[in-house]
């Protein structure tokens, strides 16, 4: 302990601390819709690293390297101890910097979450294996610093670390995607984690975390029973982890393991994921205009149910879905948006996928804005939408909801007109 | 030219030449694929902003002296010599990053290139004057990090994302200028050129 203490005080990591939580803190909230739900701060915290790996990879170049520049590794070596402590200890000073900053950064966002979000925890699986990344990264960019000690290592050590991970981003749903130090991936509440997965990366992480410090034995020429070891213990993790990530299949989540609802109300009854409690308010007063205005038409709606984009974003019988991904005045409207939108049943009939939009999705769009009460989603593009926009507007509500019923053929087959609104 | 001759070598200049000409021939090859950074909203990593960040770096560990007390103790003036190399080398450099930049299309093309290069290599004359060659690289870096990340962002100033904002920003500009000017003064300040030399003078070990 007195040798890490003493390393910590005359090493680097200490001064980059305060940059690796800024770094940390801007990649973590950057990344972050809300913290008031716990799958998106969790996702946040393990973002971090997108931004703390590079740093962490460079400052532990330049603390390799350092002993060899100072030409002190005589000292190192001929100290009465396993040649490998003292590299080992340099390492383990910035590690623990490293691991400190990263902990300040999840500590901020988890207490955080955990005061405002109403459902659900946080996955301390996947939180370690974002910290295992970075452990990697620090002990990847220590063996760099120390077998290539040149003044520019560490600088190529960071921007290196920085293109892979930046590259890797965009290979998501690769198995070996999740073998690089630092990911960005999106957890919605409604999906589970695949546990397989985090396990193998974790795995994978930890002997690649061991591996720089079997090379750096055989660097020093350590006692053969400390190489192989070391190697043994790096080869073992780093081939379960691969293995349980191939089996995996690049597979992050479980699609729809919570597709659980809390509800209030009728006609409609408005129910919504239980992480997203505090929103029920803003919703069902959407859902009530929506609701009102088409009161008294073929296209009343009793039920909305919040639901996935994609993959299971079918409605239970009877219920209209929306999506909600914030609790923000701007997602709420977007979902009064969807439920108008699946209400009026412009999503089957005018927006087919593989086929070009039909002639009747301008107007459908103008019964969208209307039924939701939103001006802004309806734009006229020629003076003859203008007009039926102005025409349908002058009508009471009554009077619309006549001529929505009077037309409700149209609207399904997605055939109305301008000249239809007269 | 024997002067001149040995400047070059104890710059490493040569090795710098190599450096930059290597970046610059990857970054031509390379630079127009989609790279994409960031998960919910992702952005094209600009290659306007990395290349400009290895560049300027380079430029900078490469000006500063391996030997301060014996060019403080020399008879020349080393200020305008350390000047003129530094004009030189970052005007080889910024060529260079014209030339790999220039088949870039979108908002930020060749001329932003130009005035990230000028932006970072400010910063990273920063970054060498207050951290060392070492460890100064941490300064642009970072702030190549948090600027391709803030363009995922809605609301951003302009000391954030200027890395990212289009070619013709004037804001963007300005701000990059006083970056290298800022940068300048911190990197040939004389108090920093005589305190380099004093420690080094005192402890060997302090250079690296």
């Amino acid at each position: 302990m007195t040798a890490l203490r003493i390393e910590l005080r005359r090493g680097p990591g200490l001064w980059v601390l305060p940059v690796l939580i800024a770094v940390g803190a801007f990649a973590a909230r950057s990344n972050m819709r809300t913290v008031a739900v716990w799958t998106y701060a969790t996702a946040a915290v393990a973002s971090a690293g997108l931004l703390m790996a590079p740093v962490a990879a460079g400052v532990a170049a330049w603390a390799g390297g350092r002993a060899r520049r100072r030409h002190l590794r005589h000292v190192v070596l001929l100290a009465a101890r396993e040649p490998l402590a003292g590299p080992a200890v340099e390492c383990c000073a910035v590690a623990v910097c490293v691991a400190v900053g990263y902990l300040a950064v999840a500590g901020t966002i988890l207490t955080w979450a955990a005061l405002t979000a109403s459902w659900g925890g946080p996955s301390w699986l996947w939180l370690a294996g974002a910290g295992c990344g970075l452990l990697a990264a620090t002990a990847l960019g220590y063996a760099a610093g120390f077998l290539v000690a040149k003044r520019l290592t560490p600088f190529f050590t960071a921007v290196l670390t920085y293109l892979l991970i930046a590259w890797n981003l965009a290979e998501d749903g690769r198995w070996w995607h999740f073998l690089f130090p630092a990911t960005a991936e999106l957890w919605l509440p409604f999906d589970g984690l695949h546990r397989v997965t985090l396990l193998g990366q974790i795995a994978w992480l930890s002997g690649l975390t061991v591996l720089p410090l079997a090379l750096l034995a055989l660097a020093v020429r350590s006692r053969l029973a400390v190489v192989a070891s070391l190697t043994a213990a790096a080869v073992v993790a780093m081939g379960l982890g691969a293995g349980l990530l191939a089996s995996g299949g690049g597979r992050f989540t479980d699609f729809n393991r919570d597709l659980v609802w809390r509800c209030e109300g009728t006609a409609p009854e408005v129910c919504i994921h239980p992480a997203f409690a505090a929103s029920l308010g803003a919703m069902r007063s959407r859902a009530d205009t929506v609701a009102g205005r088409l009161r008294h038409t073929p296209f009343a709606i009793r039920r909305v149910e919040q639901r996935p984009r994609g993959v299971g974003g079918q409605p239970t019988r009877g219920a209209i879905a929306y999506a909600l991904d914030a609790p923000a005045t701007g997602d709420y409207d977007s979902a009064a948006l969807d439920i108008a939108t699946g209400a009026l049943g412009v999503d089957t009939s005018c927006l087919r996928p593989d086929s070009p939009p039909p002639a009747g999705l301008a107007m459908a769009q103008l019964l969208v804005a209307w039924a939701a009460d939103d001006g802004l989603a309806f734009t006229p593009s020629d003076s003859q939408q203008r007009q039926a926009l102005a025409w349908f507007k002058a009508r009471s509500l009554a009077g619309q909801q006549a001529w929505v019923t009077a037309h409700a053929a149209a609207i399904r087959s997605c055939s109305l007109t301008p000249g239809d609104f007269r | 030219m024997t002067g001149v001759r040995l400047i070059l070598k104890v710059r490493r200049s040569a090795s710098l030449l190599a450096v930059l000409l290597a970046v610059a021939v990857i970054a031509r090859a390379i630079g127009s694929r989609g790279f994409l950074v960031g998960d919910q909203t992702p952005v094209p990593l600009p290659w306007a902003a990395v290349l400009p960040v290895i560049c300027a770096y380079a430029v900078a560990s490469s000006a500063e002296s391996p030997m301060p007390l014996a060019e403080h103790q020399a008879a020349r003036r080393m200020a305008m010599v350390q000047l003129t190399y530094l004009f030189a080398a970052a005007l080889v450099a910024a060529a260079l990053i014209a030339w790999a930049t220039a088949p870039l299309t979108g908002t930020v093309t060749m001329i932003g290139a130009l005035r990230n290069y000028l932006g970072l290599l400010g910063l990273s004359l920063l970054g060498i004057a207050l951290l060392g060659v070492g460890l100064g690289w941490a300064v642009p870096l970072a702030c190549v990090g948090v600027g391709v990340i803030a363009g995922g962002l809605p609301v951003h100033p302009v000391v954030i994302d200027w890395l990212i904002r289009q070619d013709r920003d004037l804001a963007a500009a300005g701000f990059a200028a006083s970056l290298l000017v800022a940068g300048a003064i911190a990197f040939l300040a004389p108090a920093r050129t005589r305190q380099r030399a004093t420690r080094t003078g005192a402890s060997p070990e302090a250079t690296g």
